[in-house]
């Protein structure tokens, strides 16, 4: 059987007689583009492989949405912005997709997820290590933040923290978090938070009532020092109607909220004169309110 | 049948929007209104705040306390800076930290409360200690939900619910230092002033000094002082506000306030609406007063030999909660 060429060929008739010269095909490629391809393709590869590792410098907000929950992302990106925060706000994603149920009650996945967190947070401290980084999070995200905080290595810090609307416990400690901020960790709390009055385990798998309702509390056995000093809860306002929240779960991360009541306390590297830390009561220690009963 | 039935559509209709957007026709939101129209945003502030508390998701009341806001943290920024000219600087950092709770993000006021600060620390340390004590527990108790009145609220005493705004016709913009903030229970029927009922100890003190007030005659024959308005002062004139509860456990019973003094709530009773409440100094019960209706002032006198007065603000009885103001001797004036 004799072998069809399919190369396509065009016959030029000239002064020298008929020549047959081949036409070239625009269905395959040029060789020197075929190189140029592979090589783009090369770099992408070697780029990717090694994780893109040039963090751009500047200050960011590391944002834990809640869980089964993406929609915060954007409006507190907006608050900041409002604000006049300019850097990056980049969403950490941790959900496991299986419904907001879940993502609060499995806490070991969230445990891994904040190592992930806490990788990523030393990353960007070893590429920029002034740069100034906040961490939030949203419901059960804010054990995904705290968890984070507590196996970052010695010496590793974020500049503040924000949680939202916190379904991990009251009672959590935070001592050893807090080793890990430089300057204050904000609680968002509100008794008319329905979604967390329903909460019957904390997204930290601790007892207890969660931290958004009635804000953050200190422990019995921790000591004065034990960075409560720059913990504040931010407990829901009648005049926070105003900025949005009115004391719903996930309304606190409204982008005026945050532009208004939020974004002040971040950007100023001043403590802001309205915060009342937990252990700066006169009673010595921490204040009767504030201590776990 | 045509007009009858456009007419009915259009009941639903507005039926449809009230419920969507929600009433916003509460006492409180009435009262805010008519100060809003009177000028008096600072006042009509407070009571938007009053009715966001009832009201939380109301978008009338929202839209409202976003357009009041920045008008009153001007009102109080005036006259934090009238108050700062007049070398008076607790009172100027008492207002422009009012100007922060009304407007976090002020561009000037966090810098000039640090200044104030950082140029009067001394004064300054006690007032921020009395602030934060007092909203440590107001914050909390503000975020409670379906209390039938927010005794803590920075913003308001809950009897001011009664104390309707009077429409200014001064449009000037010196017409008032402050928003009439305070109490005012108003008699009902006018009798001769009666002499301040005494305590054991306080008998040592002379009474307070301020206008003749017509005041009620109890059932039991005693009588009580009620201060106006004008005597009550205002917000920014207490020194501290407490809360205290025989019932609620968010509460301590007896509350340290200041100078040495602790208040003790002994009992409140229903009707009509009155606390018994006893005053310690140095955890020695010194005097004892009775039958304390809201806006009742009594006399109190630290362990530095400073005289105070102790107002009653709010009375809760099925809680058995009272909230009660400390302020120097006369409204305006700082021990």
């Amino acid at each position: 059987m004799m072998a069809v060429s399919h190369r396509r060929v065009r016959t030029v008739r000239d002064g020298q007689g008929i020549r047959v010269t081949p036409v070239r095909d625009h269905r395959t490629p040029h060789p020197a583009s075929v190189t140029r391809v592979a090589g783009a393709c090369a770099l992408l590869s070697l780029l990717l492989g090694s994780g893109c590792s040039t963090i751009e410098e500047g200050p960011r907000v590391i944002f834990c949405d809640g869980a089964g929950w993406s929609g915060s992302h954007r409006p507190v990106s907006a608050g900041l912005r409002a604000a006049g925060f300019r850097g990056r706000v980049e969403s950490f994603a941790w959900s496991t997709l299986l419904g907001p149920g879940a993502d609060h009650y499995l806490v070991a996945r969230k445990k891994s997820k904040g190592e992930e967190l806490a990788a990523r947070i030393v990353e960007i401290r070893k590429a920029h290590p002034d740069a100034s980084l906040h961490l939030m999070g949203l419901s059960a995200g804010t054990a995904v933040v705290v968890f984070a905080l507590e196996q970052l290595p010695d010496g590793v810090r974020v500049d503040n923290v924000v949680l939202f609307s916190a379904s991990l416990s009251e009672r959590h400690d935070l001592a050893t978090a807090m080793q890990h901020v430089r300057g204050r960790l904000y609680a968002t709390c509100s008794m008319r938070d329905r979604i967390l009055s329903g909460v019957g385990v904390t997204a930290d798998g601790l007892s207890g009532r969660p931290a958004g309702l009635g804000g953050l509390r200190i422990p019995d056995r921790m000591r004065s020092d034990d960075g409560y000093a720059r913990v504040v809860n931010l407990h829901w306002r009648p005049a926070y109607a105003g900025f949005g929240w009115t004391g719903t779960h996930t309304g606190v991360a409204d982008k005026r909220f945050v532009q208004h009541v939020i974004a002040p306390r971040l950007l100023d590297p001043l403590p802001h004169p309205l915060d009342r830390p937990l252990a700066s009561s006169r009673t010595g220690r921490y204040g009767t309110l504030a201590r776990t009963p | 049948m045509i007009r009858t039935r456009f007419s009915s559509y259009g009941c639903i209709a507005a039926w449809g929007l009230v419920a969507l957007t929600g009433c916003a026709t509460t006492p409180d939101a009435r009262q805010a209104w008519n100060a809003e129209k009177a000028g008096e945003y600072a006042l009509a502030y407070e009571r938007y705040c009053a009715a966001a508390e009832d009201r939380p998701g109301n978008a009338q009341i929202a839209a409202a306390i976003r357009r009041v806001a920045p008008l009153a943290a001007r009102h109080w920024e005036q006259n934090a800076h009238t108050a700062l000219d007049r070398g008076e600087s607790i009172r100027a950092w008492r207002m422009f930290m009012r100007v922060l709770e009304i407007q976090p993000d002020h561009p000037s006021a966090a810098q000039l409360v640090r200044r104030i600060e950082r140029d009067h620390p001394a004064e300054t340390r006690l007032a921020r200690a009395e602030w934060m004590q007092s909203n440590r527990r107001s914050q909390i108790a503000s975020a409670e939900p379906n209390q039938e009145a927010n005794p803590a609220s920075p913003e308001k005493p809950r009897t001011q619910r009664d104390v309707k705004p009077e429409p200014s016709t001064d449009t000037s913009k010196e017409r008032r230092t402050e928003p009439p903030v305070a109490v005012a229970v108003a008699p009902p029927e006018p009798v001769a002033e009666p002499p301040l009922r005494e305590a054991p100890v306080m008998a040592k003190t002379p009474p307070v000094q301020t206008n003749p007030t017509p005041q009620p005659i109890r059932r039991d024959g005693v009588r009580h002082r009620i201060l106006k308005e004008t005597d009550h002062g205002t917000e920014s004139d207490y020194l501290a506000r407490r809360i205290i509860s025989r019932d609620d456990d968010r509460y301590e019973k007896k509350v340290y306030v200041i100078d040495g003094i602790t208040i003790k709530l002994d009992d409140t009773d229903d009707d009509p609406l009155e606390a018994d409440l006893d005053v310690y100094i140095d955890d020695e019960r010194v005097a004892k007063h009775r039958h304390l209706p809201v806006g009742a002032a009594v006399r109190v006198v630290g362990r530095s030999g400073t005289a105070y007065r102790l107002v009653v603000l709010t009375i809760r009885d099925r809680t058995e909660t009272v909230i009660f103001g400390i302020m120097g001797d006369a409204p305006g004036t700082k021990p």
